[in-house]
């Protein structure tokens, strides 16, 4: 006899329909999984016949046929193990159901027929609604991540003995309830805030610039300057989360396997901050299954490059492309998939190997070769490519002590949030969402000077040695600090403010 | 047989300058070369060793090919019997090499000459003392003379070249092996407008001592040197003792106590060297004229402006102590310490900015 559940497959963040055929005829007992199996899903034969057993039902010592089409396309993960089970069980007439059609079912199972979670719920969720269909079956543990969608039944099972009776019976049984992002926001909370750093006005503000307009931003000072501690308190002042964002990113957090089963959504845009020491596929994502990497986990977020110049140099240059489009593709020799990784870049590093080049308080052991060595590793492209330059000095004493609190993270994130209001006014239908990620032609659109701010960049040029690669930087800075200051022209102060993030431009000549 | 082959002949030798030097004192090169076959006393007097190189060499052809091979490298030879010789180091204290290579000018050496010295780990004080002495120096006409190393060395020929001043290079090695080889560019610009000048043939490559040999001569050419940082064991210092045996000027920019950069140069002046705190200290040992300070007239301040301009005369700082003693909001004072660089009313030194 024959059974056909529908289910679905995961290609890199995107779904697609997968339907599972159960055919059960005479022969030697045997299972046969068809269709481009990966070793997990064939394996899954053993925990299905166990489930089943386990469950109280009948396994049918016959010859069993399971096909997962498209035949085609190889299939990965643990998640075909119910829909196996439900096919079997269907094509021996342990249950009958009038419109097993209608279901989408995913899960894993274990050997005693409890339903276990499993990966890229999200967007699977998403393309089940594209391909029409209208109620899917999950495991419990990811009912939450699946319940933002409006628009599909989504019902969440513990065992698969719970599944065969909502199958027999589905209209006694409630669809779970649907939940809101918005109303999660405001109930994250930060352990850091920025009233919590002392000193630091300066970087401070760089920082706040660097959030409203989505700015990759470099912080060189000495060790022990708090530039950490800096970066770590920027996902405070980052502007909310839009839905769609929200959604954007959870899909990749889903496919990786990283999400929170109690909210099932990320609500507050993402901080990575990998180690150095990790591998060129660890940052952009990768491996046989092309998993994404850290730099797509941080799309809609902050990548934190801690001790920058630390990282092997081809694992910073991988990441010029990504910085560029927003997107990587891991092309692998089965397949290939594109991640989102529209990312911030925040990045610190020492000024020189002992770290107090240029230092107030600490003298710098370096030689000028060794120093020269040490920045050469910071190649001229990836520079291009980060806005804000800001020297973070160590703070005084007395700084530390001060009882004084500066401003919260709070305040300064209303300021942010409503210059980025400003910028998606400004954007909107263009598919750009922050000052940062402007093209040419926005640039010459949005960032027009008038004469005495043309005359100031023109000469700072020529006085500060700045170079050519700085010009559209300082241009979009601009922009940003003026929309902070709700001033639709860019004024002089604006250029000038903006000019004097590039302290990098003029150490490397 | 000219002067040139016979004084690229005796730099053959493996005879040091002093032991040349005073060989030269008693006998023309003419003579050794006559003498070297025939004559005892010059026989004994430049050693066994160096009669078998000496006899080795003595064959005109060989050392046409070779002089010719320099010529080809457009390396210029001087020799002491040059007119162009400078005279400064035909002195007997300075103990001059017989030949000396050169690219560029000679004549920049006839102005008067300072040497700018000092370490090679130079803090950001010492790049802008080295740079604003050798400003003010080379606006006086004064030629620059240093030993193109990295740090204090470069800083005074860069800045010497930026004021459109004549700067001096000597090397501690052949002209084909500039060292630091990071330095190549700066190299061709001195020579260029100045002059990059060895004791030492084009393919020679610099070895340990050869440094404070070039050292010597960096002394010699010049009238006084100024040792602008050295930690207490820095080569610069090699260069003054060099100086006071040769009989020069040797001035030191004093420095905080507490700078391991600045021990040697306060033990200078702890010795005795003069303390200068500004070129024009230099220029008035040395008898030169000063030139005149352009008068610097301010620009008109506004408000921001006029606060910063106020709180930095009392001494350099970072953006991050400005803003606490100013009560001024960080984009302000970012915005106008920008606005003032340009004007050129305050410079960035390191992380901090000052008024000069």
């Amino acid at each position: 006899m024959l059974a056909k559940i529908n289910s679905f497959g995961l290609d890199g963040i995107k779904g697609y329909g997968v339907t599972v055929e159960i055919d059960i005829g005479s022969g030697m007992p045997v299972i046969d999984v068809v269709g481009l199996p990966d070793a997990a899903v064939k394996e899954s034969k053993e925990r299905v016949r166990s489930a089943i057993r386990n469950s109280g039902y009948m396994f049918s010592p016959k010859k069993i046929t399971v096909n997962l089409s498209p035949a085609d396309t190889k299939k990965s993960g643990a998640m075909y193990d119910l829909p196996i089970a439900l096919g079997m069980l269907y094509a021996t007439e342990q249950f009958a159901c009038s419109d097993l059609d209608s279901f989408g079912i995913l899960g894993e199972l274990s050997l005693d027929g409890k339903i276990k979670p499993i990966r890229g719920i999200l967007p699977i969720i998403i393309s089940a609604l594209d391909l029409g269909c209208k109620k899917v079956i999950v495991p419990k543990a990811n009912v939450n991540e699946a319940s933002y969608i409006d628009g599909i039944e989504v019902y969440g099972f513990e065992t698969l003995k719970e599944v065969v009776d909502f199958l027999t019976n589905p209209a006694f049984y409630e669809p779970e309830p649907k939940l809101n992002i918005l109303e999660l926001r405001n109930e994250s909370k930060f352990t850091e805030d920025f009233s919590l750093v002392k000193g630091q006005y300066a970087a401070k503000r760089a920082m706040e610039i660097a959030a409203a307009g989505g700015h990759n931003i470099l912080m060189i000072g000495p060790p022990g300057g708090g530039k950490t501690m800096l970066a770590r308190c920027l996902p405070t002042i980052l502007p909310d989360l839009s839905v769609a964002e929200a959604l954007e990113t959870t899909k990749i957090h889903s496919v990786a396997g990283l999400l929170d089963d109690k909210t099932g959504i990320i609500v507050n845009r993402p901080f990575r901050a990998p180690h150095h020491t990790g591998s060129k596929v660890a940052l952009t994502g990768g491996g046989s299954s092309a998993r994404p990497g850290e730099i797509s986990l941080a799309h809609n977020g902050v990548l934190f490059l801690d001790e920058l110049l630390e990282y092997p140099r081809d694992s910073l240059e991988i990441l010029r492309q990504p910085l560029e489009d927003g997107v990587v593709t891991i092309a692998r020799a089965q397949r290939t998939v594109e991640y989102p990784a529209n990312f911030m870049l925040v990045a610190s590093m020492n000024p020189c190997p002992c770290g107090n080049f240029g230092s107030r308080t600490h003298e710098c052991t370096c030689t000028p070769v060794k120093i020269n060595k040490y920045m050469s590793k910071l190649s001229g492209p990836l520079m291009d490519r980060i806005d804000l330059h800001i020297e973070v000095d160590n703070v005084t004493y007395g700084d530390l002590s001060s009882k004084e609190r500066g401003e919260t993270s709070a305040e300064i994130k209303q300021r942010v949030n409503k210059a980025r209001q400003i910028q998606l006014a400004r954007f909107e239908g263009q598919g750009v969402y922050s000052n940062a990620k402007m093209n040419n032609l926005m640039v010459s659109t949005y960032c027009q000077l008038d004469g005495e701010s043309e005359a100031l960049l023109k000469m700072s040029f020529e006085r500060l040695g700045l170079s050519a690669r700085a010009y559209n930087r300082i241009l979009k800075v601009a922009r940003t600090i003026a929309d902070l200051d709700g001033s639709e022209n860019i004024a002089v102060k604006h250029i000038a403010e903006a000019i004097g993030y590039r302290s990098l431009d003029r150490r490397v000549k | 047989m000219n002067d040139n082959k016979l004084y690229f002949w005796l730099s053959l030798s493996s005879l040091t300058d002093k032991r040349l030097n005073a060989l030269l004192d008693i006998c023309s090169p003419k003579e050794i070369w006559d003498g070297i076959t025939s004559s005892d006393s010059i026989r004994k007097f430049v050693g066994d060793k160096n009669v078998e190189m000496l006899l080795r060499f003595r064959n005109e052809s060989f050392l046409d090919r070779e002089l010719a091979k320099i010529k080809e490298r457009n390396v210029n030879i001087l020799t002491r019997a040059d007119t162009r010789f400078p005279k400064s180091i035909l002195q007997k204290e300075v103990c001059p090499p017989v030949i000396l290579y050169y690219r560029g000018d000679l004549n920049v050496l006839n102005a008067p000459t300072v040497a700018i010295v000092g370490t090679r780990a130079c803090t950001t004080y010492g790049q802008e003392v080295a740079e604003m002495l050798a400003r003010t120096l080379a606006k006086a006409g004064v030629t620059v003379v240093s030993g193109l190393a990295t740090g204090i060395d470069a800083y005074a020929h860069k800045e010497c070249l930026k004021a459109k001043g004549k700067t001096v290079a000597v090397l501690g090695g052949g002209l084909d092996h500039i060292t630091p080889s990071l330095h190549r560019q700066l190299a061709d610009e001195i020579e260029y407008s100045g002059l990059i000048l060895t004791q030492y043939p084009p393919s020679f490559v610099p070895t340990r001592y050869t440094f404070p040999e070039r050292n010597r001569l960096i002394a010699g050419l010049s009238r006084g040197i100024i040792v602008v940082e050295a930690d207490a064991k820095s080569g610069a210092l090699i260069t003054a003792d060099y100086a006071l045996e040769q009989g020069r000027e040797v001035f030191a920019v004093p420095g905080n106590i507490t700078s391991s950069r600045s021990k040697g140069t306060n033990n200078l002046i702890v010795q005795g060297a003069r303390l200068i705190c500004s070129a024009e200290d230099v220029l008035a040992e040395l008898r030169l004229n000063i030139p005149k300070k352009e008068k610097t007239v301010l620009p008109m301040l506004d408000f921001f402006e006029e606060k910063i301009y106020t709180l930095l005369q009392s001494g350099d700082k970072t953006i991050e102590e400005l803003i606490e003693l100013s009560d001024l909001r960080a984009s302000d004072i970012n915005s106008t310490l920008t606005g003032m660089e340009i004007k050129g009313i305050v410079v960035r030194i390191g992380n901090a900015y000052g008024v000069r």
